[in-house]
């Protein structure tokens, strides 16, 4: 799997579960929220409630002190005791007192309302019962005739009973309200919580499952990687072991065709030069006829022995000669691709300066100047590589410029593992399409005024390949020209599995 | 020495425009020597091991061999020629198109006497044929019959 579309998945999959995670926190916090505010509401219904039951308890106790009032001053009257007036001042005191606690704990506006008309109701009372113990004969006297039913004392307790049920019942009916509002605030607590609950539930077990299938492709991705890997290695192993008994047998081919091929060229060669040899006898025979009889002379027969035999023996002569050239490249080509390469450390300065003077004279009679700058060592096959540096400054020394001085430079770097030589001159160039023209084989580039049957090059690019290198130009025409030779810095010997 | 014992030269060759061109310059290089020409391996074996006349059975005698051959290669021959008893004396020029170094190193191990690339330059061929008449001239004197 490209490592492209593995971080795209992993990424879509890190972001899931990252917003499977946040959809989980955000409902933990919706529930605990829910759990706050449905206590805060029924801790708060609670107190109402608390507070109900108490206003509840005084109001039931104003009406109780209510009653008894009623009680004694309805005794008193019968029956001037002070018993009932001791009861009834102690009744008086107690309502006042509860009246007095109903009012802090009221705060419903009605209510108030109701507790301040029952307040009235009994100062008025009080203003009646003080006078009815102040004047107690009189009292007595007049409660003979005395209506119940129209009494105002008795209408007063009446009027503040009614009141009181009033006020229970509404307080009652507060309870209620209270008491719904809680139940209310409880199964709104268990609706949301046991919703955020089953939704949290349900985020954890899908990013559980979310890991798990991410987990699991993961897992399996390994697997066909391997599996790819395994495969690419045997695949590449096979290739490479292909491709060397290929090689070895266009080598082999190479070498056989080659060598045969010189079988025929040396008849043609040797019988050409029997002919000739003929030709010379009838020239001779024909020259010394002339010259004894010149009647006999006839233009044309000498001609051809004198000028077209000739000619034409010459031109087979040199193709044959060329052909001969071409496959001996061949034979020598092939020759280098069957040597046994045997790697060593390279002193590369020091072979490269070896081969410079070598060529010293050649140079010096280009009138070129060569420069050798720091090359790094490179453990590699000495023949090979002496072939291709020196290849590459004979060429330099070859296609120089008429119009300047020639000027190289060899000069080597290095980077991970590869050493490169580069050999720059300021010559004529090679165009940019003849950039692969070059470095084939018997093909030449730019003005053919040198000798060589296009071997060079193509020996080299043959060589670099077999050292695991690469050779590269670059040049523009007139313009001198690179060539970097890239080497393996530690060259691995690879044979051909046979 | 005998006159009549004069050195046969056994041309081992399988294409017959070299062989030719070998005669030839054999001949204008003043060389007279009997020339006998076998073009496969095989029966100039048998020539030089099983015939009367042949150098196992007295006749000195001075084998050209060339290394390609359709049934068999030089180098066997060669190999066979220097591990016989009788033969093993007979002076082997080596002609071939080949100038492999290893080749050639393999035919002086091998005990060839001489190796002469076959070159496509006739000059230098003819010359090489002159030079082996010289050599033909020398070692007619001790005669392969009085070991």
């Amino acid at each position: 799997m490209p490592d492209k579309v593995r971080q795209r998945y992993e990424k879509i999959g890190r972001r899931r579960v990252l917003a499977l995670l946040g959809v989980g926190l955000a409902l933990l916090f919706i529930a605990i929220t829910a759990a706050i505010l449905t206590m805060g509401s029924i801790s708060r219904d609670t107190d109402a409630v608390e507070r109900t039951l108490q206003r509840q308890a005084s109001i039931d106790s104003l009406a109780t002190s209510n009653e008894q009032i009623s009680a004694g001053r309805r005794g008193f009257l019968l029956q001037p005791d002070p018993a009932f007036t001791r009861t009834v001042r102690q009744a008086s005191s107690d309502f006042e007192g509860e009246q007095k606690r109903l009012s802090d704990l009221l705060d419903s506006r009605a209510q108030k309302d109701r507790l301040e008309e029952i307040r009235n109701l009994n100062s008025d009372r009080t203003v009646i019962i003080d006078r009815m113990f102040a004047d107690p004969n009189r009292a007595f006297l007049d409660a003979r005739g005395l209506d119940f039913n129209v009494d105002n004392g008795v209408l007063i307790t009446q009027d503040i009973r009614e009141i009181a049920k009033e006020m229970s019942a509404f307080e009652e009916a507060e309870l209620a309200r209270r008491n719904r509002a809680q139940l209310q605030s409880l199964v709104q607590f268990y609706v949301v919580g046991g919703i955020a609950f089953l939704l949290l539930i349900a985020v954890l077990v899908s990013a559980v499952i979310v890991v798990l299938r991410y987990n699991r492709d993961l897992a399996k991705a390994q697997v066909s990687l391997r599996d790819a890997n395994l495969g690419l290695e045997e695949a590449v192993q096979s290739r490479t072991s292909e491709l060397m008994r290929a090689n070895e047998e266009i080598q082999r081919f190479a070498y056989i065709v080659s060598h045969d091929l010189r079988s025929p060229l040396v008849n043609v060669l040797g019988f050409t030069s029997e002919l000739d040899e003929a030709r010379k006898t009838i020239h001779s025979h024909l020259a010394a006829l002339y010259a004894e009889n010149p009647d006999l002379r006839d233009e044309e027969t000498w001609l051809a022995v004198d000028e077209d035999l000739p000619e034409a023996l010459g031109f087979i002569r040199t193709s044959t000669e060329k052909m001969d050239r071409l496959i001996n490249s061949i034979l020598e080509l092939s020759r280098q691709g069957r040597r046994k390469l045997q790697p060593e450390v390279l002193d590369m300065e020091e072979l490269t300066e070896n081969i410079v003077a070598s060529l010293h004279q050649r140079a010096e009679d280009a009138g070129s100047d060569i420069q050798v700058h720091s090359i790094p060592d490179v453990e590699s096959d000495r023949i090979a590589v002496e072939q291709i540096v020196q290849n590459l400054i004979e060429n330099a020394i070859k296609y120089l410029s008429p119009q300047r001085p020639g000027e190289i430079r060899v000069e080597g770097s290095s980077a991970v593992g590869t050493v490169r030589v580069d050999v720059i001159d300021n010559g004529r160039g090679i165009a940019p399409e003849d950039h692969e023209r070059i470095f084939e084989l018997f093909r030449r580039a730019g003005t053919q005024d040198q000798e060589g049957e296009g071997l060079g090059l193509a020996n080299v690019r043959a060589l670099a390949y077999r050292l695991g290198g690469t050779i590269e130009v670059e040049s523009e025409l007139d313009q001198g020209a690179r060539f970097r030779l890239s080497l393996p810095a530690k060259f691995v010997a690879q044979e051909a599995v046979t | 020495m005998n006159s009549h014992q004069s050195v046969g030269i056994v041309m081992i060759e399988d294409d017959a425009g070299h062989a030719r061109l070998i005669e030839k310059n054999i001949r204008r290089a003043g060389i007279s020597n009997d020339i006998k020409h076998f073009l496969d391996g095989t029966s100039a074996l048998d020539y030089l091991f099983n015939d009367a006349g042949g150098p196992s059975h007295g006749g000195p005698a001075l084998v050209l061999l060339d290394l390609n051959l359709p049934d068999m290669s030089g180098t066997s021959i060669l190999e066979k020629i220097k591990q016989d008893e009788k033969l093993h004396r007979t002076p082997v020029v080596v002609l071939t198109t080949t100038d492999d170094k290893v080749e050639i190193q393999r035919c002086y191990d091998l005990g060839c006497n001489v190796y002469i690339t076959k070159p496509v330059n006739y000059e230098s061929f003819a010359d090489a044929i002159r030079q082996l008449g010289l050599f033909l001239s020398v070692i007619q004197v001790p005669s392969a019959e009085e070991q």
